[in-house]
């Protein structure tokens, strides 16, 4: 396209202006550490909460998977209820206790009951790969978007997104990095709200129901690619009312074919199913880039608050995620099964969503939506960026390599490693281009939900943890669950005769959890226990 | 240093108090249950062998779909539950 879209180029841009703006901004307030790692903890809960969402709503929840609801149906949505779940388990059994007990990283929570450097430098490793492999489907999105606006190479796209994400960074810490986020949050779910309200109005009679009623009487488009493939050289396409007879044809020619509200046809079997679930449920309480937002406001109790704003943001934005994906189906059918039929699966599922907005409202409503998808790639970038330099600068460099260090050399460190994790996120991008975001994200869900959720939920929890226990606990649910990880990428169908799931966590998580188990049954070290559960569970 | 001026809750001597804990442990696991018994089950009975439950339909949807809206409002139900319990 090139510039043949100069109109949402230019929104997109001033987008990113205004995020940089902030950022510039925000240098005033981001002059010592604690500014950089977590705004002095002076973040309002309300804004925080905001920003966490626009945190957590990433390229997965934005394009992933209301692509993946295009394609395959209601089937998909399970990730996104997958992703809403998780909240409940941080807010029940994290937020307030992980707020009281730690200062800037995970890494200080396990510290703060064992003491010892060791924990700090596992939990810097779990934080950077977890924060690496998330990272990815990030850039990723941002590469593919990108090339639908600018009409840029992929690699272009992806060395630009990642400069964009590294300079937010470097520049505004995390002052600068949540008002950003909750800008991008805003951004994303009045783009959300838009798409599905405009193309109610537009082309189902004002009535959001009648796009499930519809799609029931639908074949999805994976579906209908392999029943009317021949269809799409003969039947006109050129509107959406083509769209609407075409999808009512190939209804027609196979009555009997599940359609787009048919459960059961795209969801794994069983076990898969489960183990996407468990990887989503446990995923967040696992994942550094929301845990560092809680200790950015005063206490636990606001850390708590803020969770409640993310959750009930993130149900409103889930289900509208359903309809925006199901309209996507229908008013694209043509363009998605023709998609499909050239075996471009990654760009039908990844960009189904600026599809329709341009189908909807042309370069303008193109143009919102993709500044949408921005925001959704830059929030969460840049809080993984900052989640992982914080715990490099405050838990290595700081805590191990040199504790004398000045707030400076902290800071500048903390900048430089921004600038690294940017560049190896980058080449696994360039790697992983075809992947779909929304199954790279729950696969890291896995690992996150394999290593520090089991452990962050048994230090707060479990008086007879002890630190063997929790240390051997993540180094094997990380093993574990990268072993499967890097199996499924490899398309291996088993690993030691145990079949690959779509995610890690049904095998990672019980053998973590139990391994903690038996280590702290046959070992004593449970660190100090009495201190550190009057400091998680002191009264609000 | 500048991070250790910050408030270190470490630092900081509370009593450790256990009749708080458990109360604060019984209510989070219980909310907890509630909800992940509800969680799973609406993921097992939309798996392909479930297909035939999940499909029924009500009201002109899907079984499928109301079980994935209950996860959103027990969800946030919980939350207010352990918010308000917890003050």
């Amino acid at each position: 396209m090139g510039f043949d879209n100069p109109v949402a180029v230019s929104i997109v841009l001033f987008t990113i202006a205004i995020s940089f703006l902030i950022s510039y901004l925000s240098i005033r307030w981001t002059r010592t550490t604690t500014d950089f790692y977590v705004a002095s903890g002076k973040i309002p809960w309300k804004l925080n909460g905001a920003a966490m969402f626009g945190d957590y709503c990433s390229a997965a929840s934005f394009l992933g998977i209301a692509g993946a609801i295009a394609l395959s149906g209601v089937d998909k949505w399970w990730i996104a209820i997958g992703f809403f779940g998780a909240w409940i388990v941080l807010l029940l059994v994290l937020a307030g206790p992980l707020k009281s007990a730690g200062k800037f990283t995970v890494g200080d929570v396990l510290v703060g009951r064992f003491g010892g450097r060791s924990l700090k430098l596992i939990a810097m490793v779990g934080t950077v790969v977890i924060g690496t492999l998330y990272l990815v489907p990030q850039i990723v999105g941002a590469g593919h978007l990108f090339n639908l606006l600018l009409g840029w190479d992929y690699m272009t796209t992806v060395f630009v997104t990642g400069a964009f994400m590294a300079m937010m960074v470097i520049i505004g810490g995390m002052r600068g990095t949540t008002y950003n986020q909750a800008l991008q949050g805003l951004i994303l779910i009045v783009a959300m709200f838009a798409l599905v309200i405009v193309a109610s109005s537009i082309y189902f009679d004002g009535n959001p129901l009648r796009i499930i009623a519809q799609a029931k009487e639908t074949v999805s488009t994976t579906e209908a690619v392999k029943i009317g493939r021949d269809l799409l050289a003969t039947a006109p396409t050129e509107t959406v009312e083509d769209a609407f007879a075409l999808a009512q044809t190939i209804r027609e020619m196979a009555p009997e074919t599940p359609t787009a509200m048919t459960p059961g046809v795209a969801v794994p079997g069983m076990w898969n199913q489960l183990s996407l679930v468990l990887g989503l449920l446990l995923g967040t309480a696992g994942l550094p880039h929301v845990l560092i937002r809680l200790y950015t406001v005063k206490d636990a109790r606001a850390a708590q608050k803020s969770v409640e704003v993310t959750i009930i943001g993130l149900a409103i934005f889930y289900i509208a995620v359903l309809f925006a994906g199901l309209a996507a189906m229908m008013i694209l059918y043509p363009t998605l099964m023709e998609l499909l039929a050239a075996g471009e699966i990654g760009v039908a599922t990844n960009m189904a969503v600026p599809f329709l907005g341009m189908e909807l409202g042309g370069e303008v409503f193109l143009g919102i939506i993709a500044a949408g998808a921005m925001a959704a790639m830059l929030s969460t970038s840049v809080g993984l960026l900052i989640s992982m330099t914080t715990s490099l600068a405050h838990d290595v460099y700081a805590g191990i390599i040199k504790p004398e260090s000045s707030d400076r050399e902290r800071v500048v460190f903390a900048k430089v490693g921004a600038a690294v994790f940017t560049v190896i996120a980058i080449v696994a991008s360039i790697w992983l281009r075809e992947q779909n975001v929304a199954v790279l994200v729950g696969m890291c869900f896995g690992i996150a939900a394999s290593t520090f959720a089991p452990i962050l939920i048994l230090s707060i929890w479990w008086k007879g943890l002890t630190k063997e226990g929790a240390v051997s606990g993540l180094v094997v649910g990380l093993v574990f669950s990268l072993i499967f990880t890097f199996a499924r990428f490899l398309e291996m169908s088993s690993v030691f005769g145990i079949p690959v799931l779509v995610n890690p966590a049904l095998y990672s998580v019980p053998v973590a959890f139990l391994t903690i188990f038996v280590v702290s049954y046959y070992t004593s070290n449970q660190g100090d226990v009495e201190k550190f559960m009057a400091v998680a569970h002191r009264k609000a | 240093m500048e991070e250790s001026k910050m408030e270190n809750a470490m630092d900081q001597e509370p009593v450790f108090d256990e009749q708080h804990y458990r109360k604060k442990l019984k209510l989070s696991f219980t909310l907890l249950l509630v909800f992940t018994v509800t969680y799973f089950l609406a993921a097992i009975i939309t798996t392909r062998e479930l297909k035939d439950i999940a499909a029924l339909e009500i009201m002109g949807m899907p079984l499928a779909v109301y079980l994935g809206m209950l996860v959103f409002i027990v969800g946030i139900v919980v939350t207010r539950i352990s918010l308000v319990k917890n003050q």
